[in-house]
């Protein structure tokens, strides 16, 4: 019976978390609408001026709420992240599987094990004060030299490389942060894939490369994407690293990669502080994170569904050690 | 079972406490030199021996209350202060709440929290200014603008840096055409009050007393930028080509180590002036004393040597503490803030400089209105 | 190309000729190299004509022609290996088995290439982050750090250390406890349909962002317009253990599940009763499991951020066992706050903060990898 009333704990939070969000975000749902989803102005209001009363919502002059551009920089963050980190974990737990020696192999998992430790806040420390700079000084104008000189990318690509802080970093540090979860995963995926296909695939006379393309990558795709979907969650969520590099520009969307944004989450811990005297600046938090749980659950349960149609491997939680 | 895991775990945590060497170093207390001495002897009570003290609010304010931390409680080893960098609204809010002792702020209150919390006054601790700051590494000497051209840029009629109107200003400087970039506060900033102050004190056409706020409605301008905290403020300025922003004056070196230019602005005398110790002085002193309530706007001054924006940092406090005890307390702090804790080893750090003789007179007697 | 192919190209009677164009590819290959190289390194120290024209671009341009040095390099050289190498092959093999294509065997080298530099990439950050975090931390180290107060942004991290540890040990009653119960009922007493929900309740929670927990534990707990508890232990802890209930929970389900059948069977053939079965012989044989998962739920409680901001909030007073209403000081709070003040001492602070949660991370990485080596060897 103890053993019940523990089990129901999780789903009790989970409901009420749900209850407290919808609840608290309805009065900046029936104030902003769809501009919510549309608008790209977040004004949190003016403070010293007395609050004025539209369609029965209390509320402080100038209060605009469109998040577009958190949403937009949410997705856009992950998705370099994931551009970056998928293909480095692959071929890195592939040569970790395959080709490393036992020892080495037991070195690179215990530097896995560290990138997946360490604490968000030591990532962004790392990325605020060592990698934001060397970008802003190397990389980006590397990038834009090259690929911002291709014709039709120069607006992308090009133009001015900012600060360091911005789009681009934020990305970078996420792809940090997301690897180990992928690596670890596609690492134990290709030591389960039986040996039959593989020396199959070697009597062929096929070479290594052939023998992953053809065999062991397809044996494992499905896993693989369900390690890759887990990636996006903890990417989608990530606040505290991102809010140190992102720039944290309100309001508007990064003209480029370089340019400052942020995300969901980051504006969320910056910015709460902010909105605590008001009631509707906390309603629209409440609708942010209302976004933010939709948006990581909606990859959660792709997950979940891909991970457990593909086979019985199990999938490690998060950033487990 | 359960108990044994428990012990297992807590070994695990306690571990880095269990390698951990500790060594003690010890520091000698020594007072700084009072800079100001207020006119009259006032009937401040001694501090308890032992006590509690918190502070949370401006994060302008927090590396000065930090130093005032370290010095008085080497002073008095038997009190214990806490102090935290948040914002100037939470500090209010928690002075007026309770929570607090001390609630720091970079403005006086405004008629809606002195309606909301009658009680809180607003004590007067020293005076700081806000830059101009601008991303043009071609030009040497500081730009000069004022309130119409800053108010123009800011609502969008001025759009490139060799506007006329800019060029007007600045005889002789070769102004690049690059495009503006305007950077404002998008959490709520003291900073922000002091700033769109001057713009209307100085161009109130351009911009309406409407848009004086620490969150005002922007007028929305195509590529500006909002930004959270006076940090990312300085780096994103620093990064974007042709940007505008303004950053209380403790961020000079951040500003320099950014590249950044801060703007010679115009005051009310019609002089153009950077926001050196001196200015602000000069600025501070061409100002009436500060009304009873310690509540003064310090804008645009007329004094010719004096920089055009300035404001009081303020303590906000409750006049009606929990008991004598802690009100002596406060009230010994603060005036040993505005005393011996406002000499140039103290505000030097931040960048501001002390009370006018008159204000500390004002902010003596507030203080000495907080009872237990 | 050793003595003996070359006698068996001979004996296959194969006029042996030397390699001219992988010999001259592997030429070009080099040069790219060192150039690429020493472009990279420092432009400037190049003669004269080798930097003609680059001098107003700067060192982008440099960086510029240092990369595509690398990327002739990368390309000629394996060709002029593979040629060179096929070409030997062919005569050493005279004629009798068809040759691998070059193609091929170039797109196995670059596969492994590939492969190396994707580890480099895992490896590399890993390495370049903590070394970062230990070149600013130790030259300004000192012990002393952790046993003095706090004053604002300066003097030491007692406060902070004692309130993560005091944080910390919470969540491991609270959401300890919870958590193996949890688990210790979907193994065990759970089945069919109920489990399967009671199962999703605690892997959607592992899924919500811990900003949203920490928002929705700043309006329920924090916040007047909920409980009004402040910010203290109490919600700090409540938060942190809604975060590492899936993870404990995963842990204990798991190493329970993993328990062999045959004990069981064989203590049920002993005629001990099941409840005893399971305190003594199942809980214990998945204990290392489930220690495991606490210590995540360990590095979890010390690491995180983002929720403790508006549940624990931050003093300078050490914190007492007071549940609410008084703030405690947190380890990652320094680091994030701390970083960017325009106070030396602020910095110093943020990363002597730094350098104590690597060293923890390190440990628990450790104490992990010994419990699992200490399991292993007893479950033989």
């Amino acid at each position: 019976m103890i053993g019940l009333g523990g089990a129901v704990v999780p789903g009790l939070v989970l409901i009420g978390l749900l209850v407290e969000l919808i609840f608290k975000a309805l009065p900046a749902i029936g104030y902003s609408g769809l501009r919510f989803l549309t608008g790209s102005t977040w004004n949190f209001g003016a403070d010293y001026a007395t609050p004025v009363t539209t369609n029965g919502l209390t509320h402080l002059q100038g209060e605009e709420f469109g998040a577009l551009p958190q949403i937009l920089g949410t997705l856009a963050t992950s998705a370099i992240a994931l551009i970056i980190a998928v293909p480095v974990s692959v071929g890195a737990a592939l040569l970790i599987a395959e080709r490393l020696p036992r020892r080495l192999a037991g070195i690179a998992g215990v530097f896995l094990e560290l990138l997946a430790g360490v604490p968000s806040v030591l990532v962004g420390l790392w990325g605020a004060v060592t990698l934001g700079p060397i970008v802003a000084r190397h990389v980006s104008p590397l990038i834009a030299h090259t690929v911002g000189r291709i014709p039709g990318l120069t607006g992308f690509f090009g133009q001015s490389t900012g600060s360091g802080q911005g789009l681009f970093t934020s990305g970078l540090l996420l792809a940090v942060m997301v690897i180990p979860i992928i690596a670890s995963t596609s690492r134990d995926l290709i030591r389960g894939v039986p040996v039959l296909p593989r020396e199959g695939a070697v009597a062929l006379g096929m070479s290594d490369f052939e023998c992953a393309r053809k065999v062991t990558l397809p044996w494992i795709a499905s896993g693989i994407l369900g390690a890759v979907v887990l990636g996006l969650g903890r990417a989608l969520g990530e606040t505290i690293a991102v809010a140190m590099v992102c720039g944290v520009a309100l309001g508007s969307l990064p003209t480029n990669l370089y340019g400052a944004m942020v995300t969901i989450a980051a504006n969320i811990v910056q910015n709460l502080e902010t909105a605590i005297t008001d009631p509707m600046d906390i309603s629209a938090f409440a609708e942010l994170a209302l976004a933010l749980m939709v948006i990581t659950l909606l990859t959660n349960v792709v997950a979940t569904l891909l991970v457990r149609r593909v086979s019985g491997t199990a999938i490690p939680v998060g950033r487990g050690l | 079972m359960a108990r044994r895991i428990r012990l297992a775990c807590t070994a695990a945590a306690l571990i880095p406490i269990a390698v951990v060497v500790a060594a003690c170093g010890s520091s000698s207390p020594t007072s700084p030199k009072a800079s100001a001495t207020p006119a009259a002897t006032p009937s401040i009570p001694a501090a308890p021996s032992t006590g509690t003290l918190t502070e949370t609010g401006s994060s302008t304010m927090f590396p000065l209350v930090s130093e005032w931390q370290t010095g008085y409680t080497a002073l008095y080893p038997g009190i214990k202060i806490s102090t935290a960098s948040t914002n100037a609204a939470t500090g209010i809010e928690d002075a007026g709440q309770g929570l607090v002792n001390i609630g720091a702020s970079d403005s006086y209150l405004n008629s809606s929290e002195t309606a909301q919390y009658p009680t809180l006054e607003n004590i007067p601790l020293g005076v700081n200014a806000i830059e101009v700051i601008y991303n043009l590494p071609g030009l040497s000497a500081p730009l000069n603008l004022d309130g119409t051209v800053l108010a123009q840029i800011y609502d969008g009629k001025i759009t490139t840096w060799n506007d006329p109107a800019i060029a007007k200003l600045n005889p002789g400087v070769t102004l690049p055409s690059t495009t503006i970039v305007t950077i404002h506060r998008a959490d709520s900033a003291a900073a922000t009050v002091l700033f769109v102050q001057y713009l209307n004190a100085q161009d109130p056409t351009d911009w309406s007393s409407s848009l004086v706020s620490s969150t005002p409605t922007w007028p929305s301008v195509p590529g500006s930028l909002a930004e959270t905290g006076s940090g990312a403020m300085v780096s994103t300025a620093g990064s974007t080509p042709g940007s505008i922003a303004y950053v209380g004056v403790s961020y000079s070196s951040q500003i320099a180590a950014a590249k950044l230019s801060a703007a010679a602005l115009l005051n009310g005398a019609g002089k153009y002036t950077t926001a050196t110790a001196a200015a602000q002085t000069a600025a501070v002193d061409s100002f009436p004393a500060a009304p009873a309530d310690g509540s003064e706007s310090l804008i645009n001054t007329k004094a010719a040597a004096g920089y055009p924006i300035t404001g009081y940092e303020y303590a906000i406090v409750d006049t009606t503490q929990s008991s004598t005890t802690e009100a002596d307390l406060i009230q010994n702090f603060l005036y040993w803030a505005i005393t011996a804790g406002s000499s140039s080893s103290y505000l030097g750090k931040v960048g501001f400089v002390a009370l006018p003789k008159s204000t500390l007179d004002v902010a003596v007697n507030l203080i000495t209105s907080i009872s237990g | 190309m050793t003595e003996a192919t070359r006698a068996h190209a001979r004996t296959a009677g194969l006029k042996w000729r030397p390699p001219v164009l992988a010999v001259v590819l592997a030429v070009i290959g080099i040069i790219a190299l060192v150039l690429g190289i020493l472009y990279l390194a420092d432009g400037s120290s190049l003669p004269g004509f080798l930097i003609a024209g680059s001098s107003e671009v700067g060192h982008g341009h440099h960086v510029l022609r240092g990369i595509a040095g690398l990327v002739v390099a990368a390309v000629v050289l394996p060709f002029g290996w593979q040629i060179g190498w096929t070409r030997a092959r062919i005569a050493a093999d005279s004629g009798e088995w068809p040759a691998v294509p070059a193609g091929r065997k170039i797109a196995n080298m670059w596969y492994w290439i590939a492969c190396c530099i994707a580890l480099a990439l895992v490896v590399g950050p890993a390495l370049w982050l903590v070394g970062g975090v230990l070149a600013r931390a130790v030259p300004h180290w000192q012990w002393s750090v952790i046993t003095t107060d706090t004053l604002g942004d300066t003097g030491g991290l007692k406060q902070a250390i004692l309130g993560t540890l005091l944080i910390t040990l919470g969540v491991l009653i609270i959401g300890g406890t919870i958590s193996i119960l949890t688990g210790l009922y979907l193994a065990e007493l759970a089945s069919g349909r109920l489990r399967t929900v009671l199962r999703s309740g605690y892997e959607i929670l592992s899924g919500i962002p811990s900003i949203v927990l920490g928002l929705v534990g700043y309006l329920v707990l924090v916040s007047v317009t909920g409980l009004g508890w402040r910010y203290g232990l109490m919600p700090a802890v409540l938060v942190l253990s809604v975060i590492v209930i899936p993870y404990i929970t995963k842990a204990t389900e798991t190493s329970l599940l993993q328990v062999p059948t045959s004990y069981r069977e064989g203590a049920d053939a002993l005629g001990i009763p099941p409840a005893w079965t399971l305190r003594r012989i199942v809980f214990k044989s998945a204990l290392p499991g489930i220690v495991t998962g606490l210590l995540v739920a360990t590095a979890i409680s010390v690491g995180e951020t983002a929720p403790l901001l508006y549940t624990a909030g931050w003093s300078d007073f050490t914190p007492t066992l007071q549940l609410t209403g008084q703030p405690v000081a947190f380890l990652t709070y320094p680091v994030f706050s701390f970083f960017d003040l325009p106070v030396e001492g602020a910095k110093i602070l943020a990363y002597d903060a730094a350098l104590l949660l690597l060293v923890f991370v390190l440990l628990v990485i450790i104490v992990g990898r010994v419990i699992v080596a200490w399991s292993r060897r007893h479950a033989e």
